[in-house]
């Protein structure tokens, strides 16, 4: 990016602007996907709350005639079905919203019995060579073949088969829009390969094995 | 050429998956397509049907709608959160203290912690973490030799992945298809005989060679008397507070392993905060660290799930039961080549990959020879727990590295000291193909808290789309 006086660096410069858009685009997905993560445990933890203490409360609400526990239990009651399906909404979201974004940051872990041993260069290669021919045509298929299956969801209406259940385009959404996101950021990515192969552009994040 | 593509297709697919994966392109990515491209040209040569991809979708979406997979969330974060809650410094000060005095005292309460912390979480980090920047100075101190506290320390820091609630058990258990509640009571056998061979060699060493795990001088203990007690209670009520949140309400049948987990992050939560250290920037982190691991995992996950249907449908199943199931030796025979296996893998991939790569190849096999599915999966969990403790993925010793002073630890002595940890664990796999009764004891005649949980956790049996059980409250009685 630095050579903006040669014409070729101009273009690279220019066709650098578009993998840095769809880095923040990735990013407010990311965000999205990070809060889930709070917003996952807390419902789970209220529903499993609710059903420990499901007979104290009902005790309480015999003994005292406090109409409060009653009136949770029966909000609760039904809405418990929601509340269970919410939470795997969410780890879905989770998953393919967050998929983009761990790719950008090089976190998607790898074999690196080679990758480990080469050069940097070759490793640029290799992202290029395995955006271009792996993950591309990847999320193109996988896009291919769920857009339908979530589009004939959504105009059915289809519900869930729990009383009270949430309806399921939501979720079937989640795989479509998070393989178009993936194939996005590899769009990205691969761009960014290709001006560190020919330019002085430097790729910000090296493979770490991820901590466990 | 096409007749020997068409007669030959699992094996060519094993090959390129292979291939490909060593080039090191993200193994999500590399199994997908793998997958996907071999499918297409499956459908060309006419070996599945084109309607085949149609399962892809109901896969995939089996996948992220699998209520027990929610755990590796949960449980992540909830190891995130306690790794800077304080928690294991109360514990091993107070057990410092409390055992400092014998030979060997301080490896025992550094096995005792990793016990404890890894009945409480599922997630390796935080206890190799804490132990390392806690207890290795103090051995280092009053003369422990360096290679064995650092492999002390790193080994019971892997004991958290046999203890439930282990992370590695419910991954397992989802992938071999039987009850994670189960894998737990068939697991805790197996975790208290290696708790016992850790704490048998540390025995032998103080008897063979005394100088390398000395007791500590009187001056050294601090604390006496009602001071000591106060100390190590205040490590071990909050212990056992998050043990019976997580643990207990699995086992008595209250909770799912899911449900446990996501307590589990609200009692960290609150131990952090009563300890003063729970801030908006360490929830964010955990969350952000959580998301990104979680998401890691389960592209991994979708990946395999895309090759191993497109593997099975071009008769992968056969060609490998095909390989595995005439086996010298029988059952056994198939349990030392999985397990030789597992171990040599365990050099190249990570636990996950195993999981699930491997594990949807050899768990067909297992049940054609009629192996206790459970006992399988305890084995191979004890088996990859090497995996944390050699070079050169070894996860426990690059976080004892990150932390252990340069100049006095060196990273020979961390290698080196790991190796009897690593033969104890392997006695341990040993053991358990000898002795079956290590696992299945507890599951068949156990006490009827086992009838209870299987009670409950049965209904997670099926593919993940059903809920937990929900008790009907629609009407409570006084609602009228």
């Amino acid at each position: 990016m630095s050579e903006r006086d040669s014409p070729a660096g101009g273009i690279m410069a220019l066709a650098l602007s578009l993998p840095r858009g769809i880095d923040r685009i990735s990013r407010v997905f990311g965000i999205v996907a990070t809060w889930l993560v709070l917003f996952s445990s807390m419902i789970s933890a209220i529903n499993a709350l609710f059903r420990y203490s499901t007979g104290a409360m009902l005790w309480l609400e015999r003994s005292y005639g406090w109409q409060v526990f009653g009136w949770l239990l029966g909000v609760y009651g039904r809405n418990s079905n929601a509340l269970s399906e919410a939470v795997w909404y969410m780890f879905a979201g989770m998953v393919m919203l967050g998929g983009a974004w761990a790719f950008k940051i090089n976190e998607h872990v790898r074999v690196d019995l080679v990758y480990g041993a080469i050069s940097e260069k070759a490793r640029t290669w290799i992202d290029l060579l395995g955006g271009l021919f792996f993950l591309l045509p990847l999320c193109v298929l996988m896009v291919y073949f769920t857009w339908p299956w979530f589009w004939q969801s959504f105009m059915n209406g289809e519900g869930s088969l729990n009383a009270g259940g949430l309806v399921r385009w939501p979720a079937r959404l989640m795989i479509p829009l998070g393989f178009a996101l993936l194939g996005l950021q590899g769009i990205a990515e691969i761009i960014k390969c290709i001006a560190a192969l020919t330019t002085d552009y430097v790729r910000e994040f090296a493979y770490e094995k991820p901590l466990q | 050429m096409m007749e020997f593509i068409a007669a030959n297709m699992a094996p060519l697919m094993f090959g390129g998956l292979v291939l490909f994966m060593v080039i090191g392109y993200p193994a999500a990515f590399s199994l997908a397509a793998v997958g996907l491209f071999f499918g297409l040209g499956a459908v060309q040569l006419g070996l599945i049907p084109p309607q085949f991809f149609g399962n892809l979708t109901y896969q995939l979406f089996g996948v992220l709608s699998n209520e027990l997979l929610l755990a590796i969330p949960f449980f992540t974060f909830m190891g995130v959160i306690l790794e800077k809650s304080g928690l294991a410094e109360d514990l091993l000060e107070g057990f410092g203290q409390l055992f400092g005095g014998v030979r060997g005292g301080l490896s025992y309460a550094v096995i005792l912690v990793g016990a404890v912390l890894g009945a409480i979480t599922g997630t390796v980090a935080a206890s190799v973490i804490a132990m390392g920047l806690i207890s290795l100075p103090i051995m280092m101190r009053y003369g422990y030799d360096v290679r064995h506290a650092t492999g002390v320390i790193a080994a019971s820091g892997t004991i958290t992945q046999l203890i439930p609630p282990s992370l590695v058990l419910i991954v397992l258990a989802a992938q071999l298809n039987v009850s994670p509640g189960d894998m737990y009571i068939g697991a805790t056998g197996a975790s208290i005989v290696q708790v016992l061979l850790f704490a048998g060699w540390v025995l032998l060493l103080s008897i063979i060679r005394p100088q390398d795990v000395p007791a500590l001088p009187p001056e050294a203990r601090t604390l006496r008397g009602w001071p000591l007690a106060a100390r190590v209670m205040r490590g071990i009520i909050p212990s056992l507070a998050l043990i019976f949140i997580v643990l207990g309400t699995i086992f008595l049948g209250l909770a799912t392993p899911t449900e446990a987990g996501a307590m589990g992050v609200v009692g960290s939560m609150l131990l952090a905060w009563i300890n003063g250290r729970l801030s908006r920037r360490l929830i964010w982190e955990g969350m952000e660290a959580t998301m990104r691991l979680t998401a890691m995992v389960v592209f991994i996950l979708l990946g395999s799930r895309v090759f191993s249907l497109v593997f099975q449908g071009v008769g992968g199943g056969h060609w490998i039961e095909g390989m595995l199931a005439n086996l010298p030796g029988g059952v056994v025979g198939f349990l030392i080549v999985v397990n030789v296996f597992v171990f040599v893998l365990a050099f190249f991939l990570d636990f996950f990959e195993i999981a699930f790569i491997v594990i949807p190849l050899v768990a067909p096999v297992a049940q054609a020879l009629d192996i206790n599915l459970i006992w399988f999966g305890v084995m191979i969990c004890a088996n990859m727990q090497t995996s944390f403790m050699h070079p050169p993925f070894g996860f426990a010793l690059f976080y004892l590295r990150g932390i252990a002073p340069r100049e006095t630890v060196k990273t020979r002595d961390i290698y080196l000291g790991a190796i009897p940890w690593l033969v104890l664990q392997l006695i341990l796999v040993a053991l358990l193909i000898a002795f079956p009764q290590m696992v299945t004891a507890f599951l068949s005649d156990g006490p009827k808290v086992d009838l209870d949980s299987i009670q409950i956790v049965l209904p997670q049996q099926g593919t993940g789309g059903t809920p937990p059980p929900v008790f009907d409250m629609s009407a409570p009685p006084s609602f009228k």
